[in-house]
Formats: C-alpha cells, sequence, structure tokens
C-alpha cells in the first residue's frame, strides 16, 4: 500500500509539473507564431540520431524523408531501407501510414509546416502547395539526376498545367489497368458454347450460366456475372452502347458533359435491367461488399466478373479458388447495337504526382532516391527486396524469379521490406507488369486496346471541385434506382437529371466545354 | 457479510409473484446474452476457421475446416510486439493517469461548498460540445514537443469529460455526512478524499478504469498522427493494416507468392483481429466487475 | 483566458482569496484537470474560427481571411445537406428516444437478477457488441437479413413461406427502423455498467427499510433504485442531448447503400463525402460548428428542466 502511494503521488507530481510547463511554453497565445515555431522545432528534431546503420557513413549522408502509404507493416531497420540507402547514398526516414489515412496526415503535416521532403500529392492540393511557394523546383537537377524520371515520363511531365515555369511535380505517368469481362472457360465448354462476342449472345451465355448447370453438379446453385453497385461491374455493357462511364464525354453539339448523357445511357441501362430483372447477375448486388463479391467468384457460384484481368487470371488462381481443377476464364468482347465496343479509358495521369519540399535541405538527393526508384532496378528492390539475399531471378525476360531463403516466408519478405513500398515511384515498366503470366500481360494489353475515346480535362475545374461530389452522388443514386424500379425508367432519369442540371451540373458543363476547346487550342 | 444475512430475509418473503416475475427477467436477459454473445462467437468462430470454407458466409456455431493460419500470421512478425508494448503502455500509463487525474478533478467539483463548482463544472462541459479539430490539435501537440515522444500517448486524452461527471456524480450520491463527520475529526480535504471517498467509489472508478482502458487499447488515430517512427506504432494501427494487407490491393499484388498465407482472406484476417484485441478485456473485465456487487456503503454510513 | 480578471472589485478579490487559502487543497486538487482542459482543450478552439474562413492549410489559421457565413450558406444551399440535415434530426431523435431508456431498463434487469452467474454473464455479454466494429456488425446482417442465404430467409422457408422475403438493407421504408435498433444492440451494453456503477453506490439499509415496510420488489425497484439513479439518468440525457446531432457516421458509413441513402445520409456521412476530394476544411467546420451549437442549445434547454426536477444533478 505504501508503495502503492508512493508512486501515486509521484505520477500527480510529474503531471502537476508538466502541465505547467506546457502551460508556459504557450503563454504568449500568439496563434500566428504557432506555425513558425512549429517549423524551428521540426527542423531541430530532424538533425536528431539514426541509430547504428554504417556509423562512419551516415553522418555525412543527406537525410531525406519521404511519406509513404501502404497497408504492410515492415520494421523500422529493414534490408531494403538499407540497400536504397547504400545505393542512393542518402539516409531515409521513411513516415509509413495506412492508404487511407495518407491525406490526413499529410494535411496535418502540411499544416504544421513539417513537409515530409518527398510525397505524394495530385489535383488542387498539389496546385495549392506549388502556389504557396512549398515545393522545390526540380527542373535544373533533372538532366543529370533525373534520367530515369526522364525516360518513364519525359513526354508528359511538362504537359502538367503544374509545370509551367519550372518542374515541381513529377508525374506518375502509370495508366491504371483497364477492365476485362472474364468468363469461365470451363463452363462455356461443360456447356458447348462460344466465348460471346456481342449483347445477346452475352446475354445467352449469362443465362445458361445461371440455369443450365454449367459446374455439372445437378444443383441449381450458379448464376452468371458477379457484381455489386459500382458501375465498374458492367463497364463492357456500357462500353457496347460508347459509353465510357464515370468521364465526361463530348455531345455532339460540342458539349462537355456527365457520361449519364450519352444519347445511348437509356438503351444500356435497359440491358442491364434485364439482366438483372431475369435473375443472371448477383442478387444481392445493392449490398454486397467488394471481397464478398470476388467471394461468389473463389468459390464457384458466378461465372463471370468485369475487373482488372490481373485478378482472375494471374494472382488469385492458385490459392483463392475452391474447386478443384481451379475455374479457367478468358476474356470477352462485347459488342453493341452498332458494332462498338471498348471500356472506360484511364490517361497518364499529368496532375498527380510526386513532390519534392521546397524546406527539403538536400533537393538533389531527394530527385536521387525519386530517380533511383523510378528506374527498373530500383523497383525491383522495392518490390522483391536484395537480390540473391531475397530473391533470385530464374529468367528474367519472363519475368520468373523465386524468394530465396527466409524470404520465402511472406511476412519475413514483408516485414524487412520486400513488396510494402513497390507502389513508391513505380516506373512504367515495374515488376508487377513484368512478373504477369502470358495470359493477363494479354488481357492488360487488350484492356488498354478497349479503351474507349473520352475528355479528359487536364486542368483541374472550380465547379467540379464544388459541385463534384453532389453531382457524382445523383447519377449514383439515378442509376440504382432506375434498376429497381417498376415502372417508367425514362421518367426516373429525367427527374434526376433534372436535379443534375440545377445542383450544378449546367454550370459544370459550361466551364468544362470552355476548358476542353481551350486545350484542344480552339 | 451483512449483504448475505439480508439477502436471506428477502428470499423468506419471496411471494409466487415474485418467483413468475423472476423468471420473467431471467428468460428475457437469457435472450439479451444469447443475441450479444452470438456476433462474438460468430466472429471467433469464423476467425478459426479456413478462409476457402468461411467464403460462403452464413452462420458459425462452430469453425469450418479447423485453422489457425490467421493467427500465425498475426504473430509471425515482430513488429507485432513492438506495436503490442506500445499499446500496452498507453493502455497501463495512460490510463493510471487518466483515472487520478479524473478522480481528482471530480471531487472538488462534487462538494457544494467548492467556490467555483458551477464554472469549472460549465468550462468542462463545455468541451465535450466543441472542440477546436484535428489542425490546431496537431499544432498543439507538435508545439509542446509531443511528436514522436511517448508523452503523446498519454497526454492529450488525459481526461474525458464523461467519465469526470460520471464519476462527479457517483461521489455526490455519496452521503454528505460522511464528509461532514470526518471534515470535525480534523481530516483535510485530500485524506478525505483518498480514505474515504476513494475507498467506497470501487464501482465507479471500476468503470471509468474500464472506459479509459478500452479507449487506450482501441486508440489508433493517435499512433497515425501524432508519430512518425514504426517503433512507435500502436497495435491497432498495425492490425488495421494487417487486414488490409489480406484484402483489396494484397488481393492484385504479390499474391502468388505469399504460399498458404494469400488463402487467407480479408473477411478472416478482420475476425482474428477483432478476436484479439476483446480478449484483454474479456480477462480484466471479470476483476472489475466484482465492485459492481451491491452493498459496498453498508455499515460505512454508522461506523 | 487563463488569468482570472485581476482587476475586479478588492473585495470581491479578497474574498476569493479567502476562500482559496481556505480550502487550498481542493484547489489544488482540481489544477491539473483545470490545466489539462485549458492546455488540450480550449487553446486548440481557436480552429473553430475556420468556419467563418477561408481557410487553406498553407497559410496559418489566423491569417486566414475572414469570409462570414459563407460557408454555411454554401452548405444550406446544396440539397444534398438540406436532405442530410433532415435525415439527421429524424435519426438522431429516434436514437434518443428509443436509445436512452435502453440502458437503464437493462440495468434493473440486471440488478434484479440474484443467480451471480447469470448476472455476470448478461453484465460481460451486454458490452461485447460494442467492440465489434460496424463493418463486420454489417457483415452479420446481411447474413441473417440476406434474402437469398440469410438465416431469416431459411427460417421463413422452414415454416412453409413461399412469399417474397424483404431485404431490410435495402427497404428505404424501414432502413431508418434498422439504423435505430442495431445502434441500440451495439451501444446499450456501456450506458448499462454505467447504471450499474451507479446502483452499486446506493446504501442497501433503504431496500431493508423499504422491505421491512412490505414494499414489493416492483416498488423497491421504482422508489428506490430509480430514484437513486436520477441524477445519473439526468446527466447522461444532458450529455446525449449535448450529442444529439452526432448520429453515427461509423455505422451509417458502413450499413447505407445507395438505395437507402435518400433516408440514411446524414452531416457527418454527407461531409465526409464532400471533403474526400476536395478538402474542404471551411465547410467541414462549419457544419461541425453547427451540429455543436443545435446541441448547446437543446442542452441549455434540457438543463433548465434538469434544474427544475433536481437541483444537484443539473450540469450548471
Amino acid at each position: 500500500m505504501k508503495t502503492m502511494k508512493k508512486i501515486i503521488s509521484i505520477i500527480i507530481m510529474a503531471t502537476m509539473l508538466l502541465s505547467l510547463t506546457a502551460c508556459g511554453k504557450n503563454n504568449g497565445d500568439d496563434k500566428g507564431a504557432v506555425k513558425d515555431a512549429a517549423k524551428e522545432t521540426g527542423k531541430e528534431e530532424t538533425s536528431g540520431d539514426k541509430g547504428d546503420v554504417a556509423k562512419e557513413d551516415t553522418s555525412k549522408r543527406p537525410k531525406i524523408s519521404i511519406l509513404i502509404s501502404g497497408d504492410n507493416t515492415p520494421k523500422s531497420d529493414n534490408l531494403v531501407i538499407q540497400e536504397l540507402e547504400k545505393r542512393t547514398n542518402t539516409d531515409l526516414e521513411i513516415i509509413y501510414v495506412p492508404s487511407k489515412d495518407l491525406a490526413t496526415k499529410r494535411s496535418t503535416m502540411v499544416a504544421s509546416g513539417d513537409l515530409p521532403d518527398i510525397f505524394l500529392a495530385g489535383g488542387s492540393e498539389a496546385q495549392e502547395y506549388i502556389d504557396a511557394g512549398l515545393i522545390a523546383d526540380v527542373s535544373k537537377y533533372l538532366e543529370k539526376d533525373g534520367t530515369n524520371i526522364m525516360s518513364n515520363v519525359g513526354d508528359i511531365i511538362y504537359t502538367s498545367p503544374m509545370n509551367q515555369d519550372g518542374v515541381y511535380l513529377i508525374p506518375t505517368g502509370n495508366v491504371a489497368y483497364g477492365t476485362n469481362m472474364n468468363i469461365r472457360t470451363d463452363w462455356l465448354k461443360n456447356l458447348g458454347l462460344e466465348m460471346p462476342t456481342d449483347l445477346d449472345s452475352f446475354y445467352n451465355v449469362m443465362h445458361a450460366f445461371t440455369f443450365d448447370d454449367p459446374d455439372k453438379n445437378g444443383k441449381n446453385d450458379t448464376f452468371g456475372l458477379a457484381a455489386d453497385s459500382s458501375f465498374k461491374s458492367f463497364d463492357p455493357i456500357f462500353g457496347a452502347y460508347g459509353i465510357p462511364f464515370d468521364s465526361a464525354i463530348e455531345l455532339e453539339d460540342g458539349t462537355v458533359t456527365t457520361w449519364a448523357k450519352h444519347k445511348n445511357f437509356l438503351d444500356a441501362m435497359t440491358y442491364i435491367r434485364k439482366l438483372m430483372n431475369d435473375g443472371l447477375v448477383e442478387p444481392e448486388w445493392a449490398t454486397i461488399t467488394n471481397m464478398d463479391m470476388f467471394g461468389k467468384l473463389w468459390t464457384g457460384q458466378a461465372g463471370a466478373l468485369n475487373f482488372q484481368c490481373a485478378g482472375p487470371t494471374n494472382n488469385w488462381m492458385p490459392v483463392r479458388y475452391t474447386e478443384d481443377p481451379a475455374p479457367t476464364f478468358d476474356f470477352a468482347v462485347i459488342a453493341g447495337p452498332d458494332g462498338k465496343h471498348g471500356v472506360k479509358p484511364n490517361f497518364a495521369l499529368v496532375t498527380k504526382g510526386y513532390l519534392i519540399s521546397a524546406d527539403c535541405e538536400d533537393v538533389e538527393a531527394a530527385l536521387r532516391v525519386a530517380d533511383y526508384c523510378n528506374s527498373e532496378e530500383g523497383n525491383e528492390l522495392l518490390y522483391f527486396g536484395v537480390e540473391d539475399v531475397m530473391f533470385r531471378w530464374i529468367d528474367e525476360a519472363s519475368g520468373k524469379y523465386e524468394y530465396i531463403g527466409e524470404y520465402t516466408d511472406s511476412a519475413t519478405h514483408r516485414a524487412n521490406g520486400g513488396f510494402v513500398y513497390a507502389e513508391f515511384m513505380k516506373p512504367i515498366n515495374n515488376c508487377e507488369l513484368r512478373t504477369m503470366n502470358e495470359q493477363s500481360k494479354a488481357g492488360t494489353q487488350l484492356a488498354y486496346d478497349e479503351m474507349l475515346p473520352a475528355v479528359n480535362i487536364i486542368r483541374s475545374l472550380e465547379t467540379r471541385q464544388d459541385y463534384g461530389a453532389d453531382l457524382d452522388q445523383i447519377i449514383k443514386e439515378m442509376y440504382v434506382a432506375i434498376i429497381t424500379a417498376d415502372g417508367d425508367i425514362k421518367a426516373i432519369y429525367d427527374e434526376y437529371m433534372k436535379r443534375w442540371d440545377s445542383e450544378g451540373g449546367l454550370e459544370y458543363e459550361k466551364e468544362a466545354t470552355e476548358a476542353w476547346k481551350e486545350q484542344n487550342g480552339q | 457479510m451483512r449483504t448475505k444475512s439480508k439477502q436471506k430475509v428477502w428470499k423468506k418473503k419471496k411471494t409466487i409473484g415474485d418467483r413468475i416475475s423472476s423468471g420473467f427477467i431471467g428468460i428475457i436477459l437469457t435472450i439479451i446474452v444469447i443475441i450479444t454473445i452470438y456476433p462474438f462467437w460468430h466472429v471467433l468462430m469464423y476467425s478459426l476457421s479456413d478462409s476457402k470454407a468461411s467464403m460462403g458466409g452464413g452462420i458459425f456455431l462452430y469453425p469450418r475446416d479447423f485453422s489457425i493460419l490467421s493467427y500465425q500470421l498475426l504473430f509471425q512478425t515482430e513488429q507485432i510486439f513492438v506495436a503490442f508494448g506500445n499499446t500496452l503502455f498507453k493502455t497501463i500509463f495512460g490510463t493510471a493517469l487518466s483515472v487520478i487525474l479524473t478522480a481528482l478533478t471530480a471531487y472538488p467539483l462534487s462538494l457544494p461548498r467548492f467556490k467555483g463548482r458551477g464554472f469549472f463544472s460549465m468550462m468542462i462541459f463545455f468541451t465535450m460540445l466543441f472542440s477546436g479539430g484535428m489542425i490546431p490539435t496537431y499544432l498543439l501537440v507538435k508545439e509542446l514537443g509531443l511528436i514522436d515522444n511517448y508523452l503523446v500517448y498519454i497526454l492529450p486524452g488525459a481526461m474525458s469529460a464523461y467519465d469526470m461527471f460520471i464519476l462527479r456524480n457517483f461521489f455526490q450520491s455519496l452521503p454528505p455526512s460522511l464528509e461532514e463527520s470526518a471534515f470535525l475529526d480534523g481530516a483535510n480535504a485530500f485524506q478525505i478524499f483518498y480514505k474515504i471517498i476513494l475507498p467506497l467509489s470501487k464501482p465507479a472508478l471500476a468503470a471509468v478504469t474500464m472506459f479509459y482502458g478500452i479507449g487506450n487499447w482501441n486508440s489508433y488515430m493517435d499512433g497515425v498522427l501524432y508519430v512518425n517512427k514504426s517503433d512507435m506504432q500502436l497495435l491497432q494501427v498495425y492490425l488495421r493494416q494487417l487486414i488490409t494487407a489480406a484484402g483489396g490491393k494484397g488481393a492484385l499484388g504479390d499474391l502468388s507468392n505469399l504460399g498458404s498465407a494469400a488463402a487467407l482472406t480479408e473477411d478472416t484476417m478482420k475476425m482474428t483481429v477483432i478476436a484479439v484485441s476483446v480478449i484483454p478485456v474479456l480477462i480484466v473485465y471479470p476483476f472489475l466487475q466484482k465492485y459492481y456487487t451491491k452493498g459496498v456503503l453498508v455499515g460505512s454510513v454508522k461506523g | 483566458m487563463k488569468n482570472v480578471a485581476i482587476t475586479g472589485k478588492k473585495s470581491w478579490y479578497n474574498k476569493l482569496l479567502l476562500e482559496m487559502k481556505k480550502n487550498y487543497l481542493l484547489y489544488l486538487m482540481i489544477l491539473p484537470g483545470i490545466l489539462y482542459i485549458i492546455i488540450f482543450r480550449y487553446i486548440p478552439m481557436y480552429g473553430l474560427t475556420i468556419a467563418f474562413k477561408d481557410y487553406k492549410i498553407t497559410s496559418s489559421i489566423s491569417n486566414a481571411p475572414w469570409i462570414g457565413f459563407a460557408n454555411f450558406i454554401d452548405l444550406f444551399k446544396r440539397n444534398a445537406f438540406q436532405r442530410a440535415f433532415c435525415n439527421n434530426i429524424i435519426i438522431s431523435f429516434s436514437k434518443l428516444i428509443f436509445g436512452f431508456p435502453a440502458p437503464i431498463i437493462l440495468a434493473l434487469l440486471i440488478n434484479e437478477v440474484k443467480r451471480s452467474k447469470l448476472k455476470k454473464l448478461v453484465q460481460t455479454a451486454v458490452i461485447l457488441p460494442n467492440f465489434i466494429s460496424w463493418i463486420v456488425i454489417y457483415g452479420l446482417m446481411t447474413a441473417i437479413f440476406s434474402p437469398n442465404t440469410g438465416i431469416m430467409a431459411s427460417l421463413a422457408s422452414l415454416i412453409g413461406y413461399r412469399g417474397e422475403v424483404v431485404n431490410l438493407l435495402t427497404n428505404k421504408d424501414t432502413f431508418r427502423e434498422v439504423i435505430t435498433i442495431s445502434y441500440i444492440w451495439q451501444a446499450a451494453g456501456i450506458g448499462t455498467i454505467v447504471y450499474l456503477a451507479a446502483i452499486s453506490g446506493i446504501d442497501t439499509e433503504q431496500y431493508e427499510a423499504a422491505a421491512l415496510d412490505g414494499a414489493g420488489r416492483w416498488r423497491q425497484m421504482w422508489h428506490i433504485t430509480l430514484a437513486s439513479l436520477k441524477p445519473t439518468i439526468i446527466t447522461l440525457l444532458i450529455f446525449r442531448v449535448g450529442g444529439i446531432m452526432n448520429a453515427g457516421f461509423d455505422q451509417i458509413f458502413a450499413i447505407s447503400n445507395d438505395i437507402v441513402i435518400s433516408k440514411a445520409d446524414i452531416i457527418s456521412t454527407y461531409v465526409y463525402r464532400l471533403g474526400l476530394e476536395q478538402r474542404k476544411f471551411g465547410i467541414a467546420t462549419a457544419a461541425g460548428f453547427l451540429e455543436s451549437m443545435i446541441g448547446l442549445v437543446l442542452v441549455l434547454i434540457t438543463n433548465q428542466i434538469a434544474r427544475v426536477i433536481d437541483r444537484d444533478s443539473a450540469i450548471m
């Protein structure tokens, strides 16, 4: 009891002292000064010691902090980072945050004037930082220290509206995967059907998948298409009607507007409704989670899924399917009434990329790190780990490799930094693409080739910033309302589009149309 | 001791009506137990099932294809022990400080003779309604030099107004005669607080300790915002990253090389993480629970 | 803020000094708590001015230009916000009306149980749902309500029902009830513990005296247990009213979908959607400020009523 008392009183005293000193510090109470003071303390902190990594060199190495997001749990001092420090002659501090908290973390760091040296940002946010003079101009270092960056994104780096009077933003350059309609070929074979090529044959295949027992188990336990409430589930259906979903389109009169105003929109919706009403699609599409939707494919309940092919045909294959033998897939290209086909286009983003802080003590070194990670060799290090320690190429040309030693265990591999930083400065020909199997490589290429034309306005639009979230929500609600409606879908469509027009849509159209004309030099 | 004999007196007086109502209450509470325990049971059984077998969903009364792969993966890396240590530090020291600070604040506010009681109560209550928001709080924490400092796990959330008022109310419910007689005996305010009020307030202290403990154990955002070093990672941050790694991006990324771990789905990982997070509470709770027994006050008034 | 005005009348100042001298220990005890509140709660409150400013994180809050009520006007002119505002009020009040009494009833019932095993089991069981995140609860809800694979559907077909099973998760008309009931299920346990702790503080001699007077079980419950809980009930009610506009972001974010969103979207989910890509700090702060102000007004009213009922338990 006595010791207890002692402990308690010590804690009480410590608290009082602490709060007193804390209070003293704050007495100035000048809120404007907070930021500058914060900046100074921040600098003092960064010059702290790092520990026992290569004692002699580290003091001379420039210290670079990088904000990286991801959902793994590497050790703080791991093999991959040590190797990267060695190869780029820097002393790295990696601030690793969960992906969904990246924006929050970045905001607080910016607000306190304590930016990491290298970080990812885009759009109006990046523009704001550049306008405020927080970002370093790297143009003078690019030639010498940015050779990989230039070979990756050299053709788009100067088209970024943020790089008009210098180079502030290094675009990521990667184009997101397009989607493929993945269809189970083993089921097609069981039923004696061909790969669908148009809307009618696609309907027939989905119908057969649902009612003709495609897995030959004698039970009525399958359906056609795995889907959720995202438009992506029906990407190639919209594509067959010439509609790039979620994109801006140009109407015949030159107006730039939402994809939902495409003249074929209601025809596409009628087709989708037919699939749904006839029971050929996941019945709980409105509430199903992403993982449960995949689960329907993994457990052999659904015979088709529209998704990046890298999932169904590549990495999920050996482990997640419950059937033996595992299902096989191929990709359908579905032509519409007038023979058109395609999927939603993705563009290389020129307004999202990596920024180097103007406060960075050695911009050249920071660029050097970024550039190295942008090389194929650097990406190999971040993706596989240290060569001959953590992994070994079996056949580099075809992308075959193996992990070695204790690193065959994925948890050990990732704890030592393998794979966890792979997204950072990922080059266009990155390890993920290089190691795909032949079918997935072909599928990825097919998806790129299928991408529909759409309006890609580079500069950020004010109306989009103001009303974008509201406008997108109206279209989402319209979509589910049409699918679940009993009656006249045209009336529902008109009602929602009237709302879209009045809640900022018309203003957006005006600005977008002008911006598009301007961008095309008219 | 006294309570027990008293219960006997009640037992003798039990009427048929009492028996029926007892049975009725028993049935209602049993139903409540079932609907509140089942979900946790579901989580536990799901976490012990093989991912492939559980993908169909539905009800889990027992594990399907028993597997502890998810638990193995959870404890495979050293990082979890680092994160666990940090969270344990936060839970023990953060909770201890919070309970002390809260009790010290609540006691004067419970005394009608304490001048400024209304003002201070109002001042504290006001913070329940209005808060400065994330950015100013971050700036403050940074200016106090608490970024990447273990004190950040203890200080910014040291007192919750809610728990303070719970405790104050309990102190108020104690008979004022206790304090008065001790005062006449020459005890000072702190002695009364420490020797009389606190021992009598075990039920409320137990509840408040539990609330703070749970809050600290589950804290997440502190570990994301105020800390940059992964040596200082909190358990919940680690666990949530593990869940996301098992699903989403991980599913597209490097899964083919993950061996058996790749067969673990996000859902299984999520269930495992919940089970692991609740277990410490289930261990500690019974110890606190015994303070909720009736009769702490018996005799103290007379004595 | 910190220095109590020294320039007041001298007699008043002397009185205060005398009082401080007499009860210095009490003031010393409360000092750390008050310092904590000032430093960690009041100093950051200058951030509330963001609601009335055009704030960008690249400049400091004090330098941001004042724009009056522009952020509030911007919010209210959006139809989607108006919808969220109305939903917020409806959902909040139904949670208050149905959710607030639940833990009181539960605590009274638990208190009536004499078998200590069942009692302990219930006490532990009721807090368990609190630990299960809404994402997982949502998974459980689909496992129960799914018209194809759910338990409800299987039970219905078991008893020979062949009609259509309504999916409660996609039914606009009943979705608010789903929100309220699942909220009670998840949150009632924590409140129960507070009440149980308060019940433990009741002097058992009161029961003895009542029993001797011939008061039955229900009368004891009504006149002693519930009467002793009155201050706690009033305090918790005031808290609940203060946070009334907080209608449960995590819950609604996890369990709503585009079919029911017109009935379920609340201010915080709406602001989240707005801010996600656009980082509108001014608007988000304005929405939070609005929620707090509504809470404050309602609390002042409730507190006034509480003073009439029971002076001691009122907050102010």
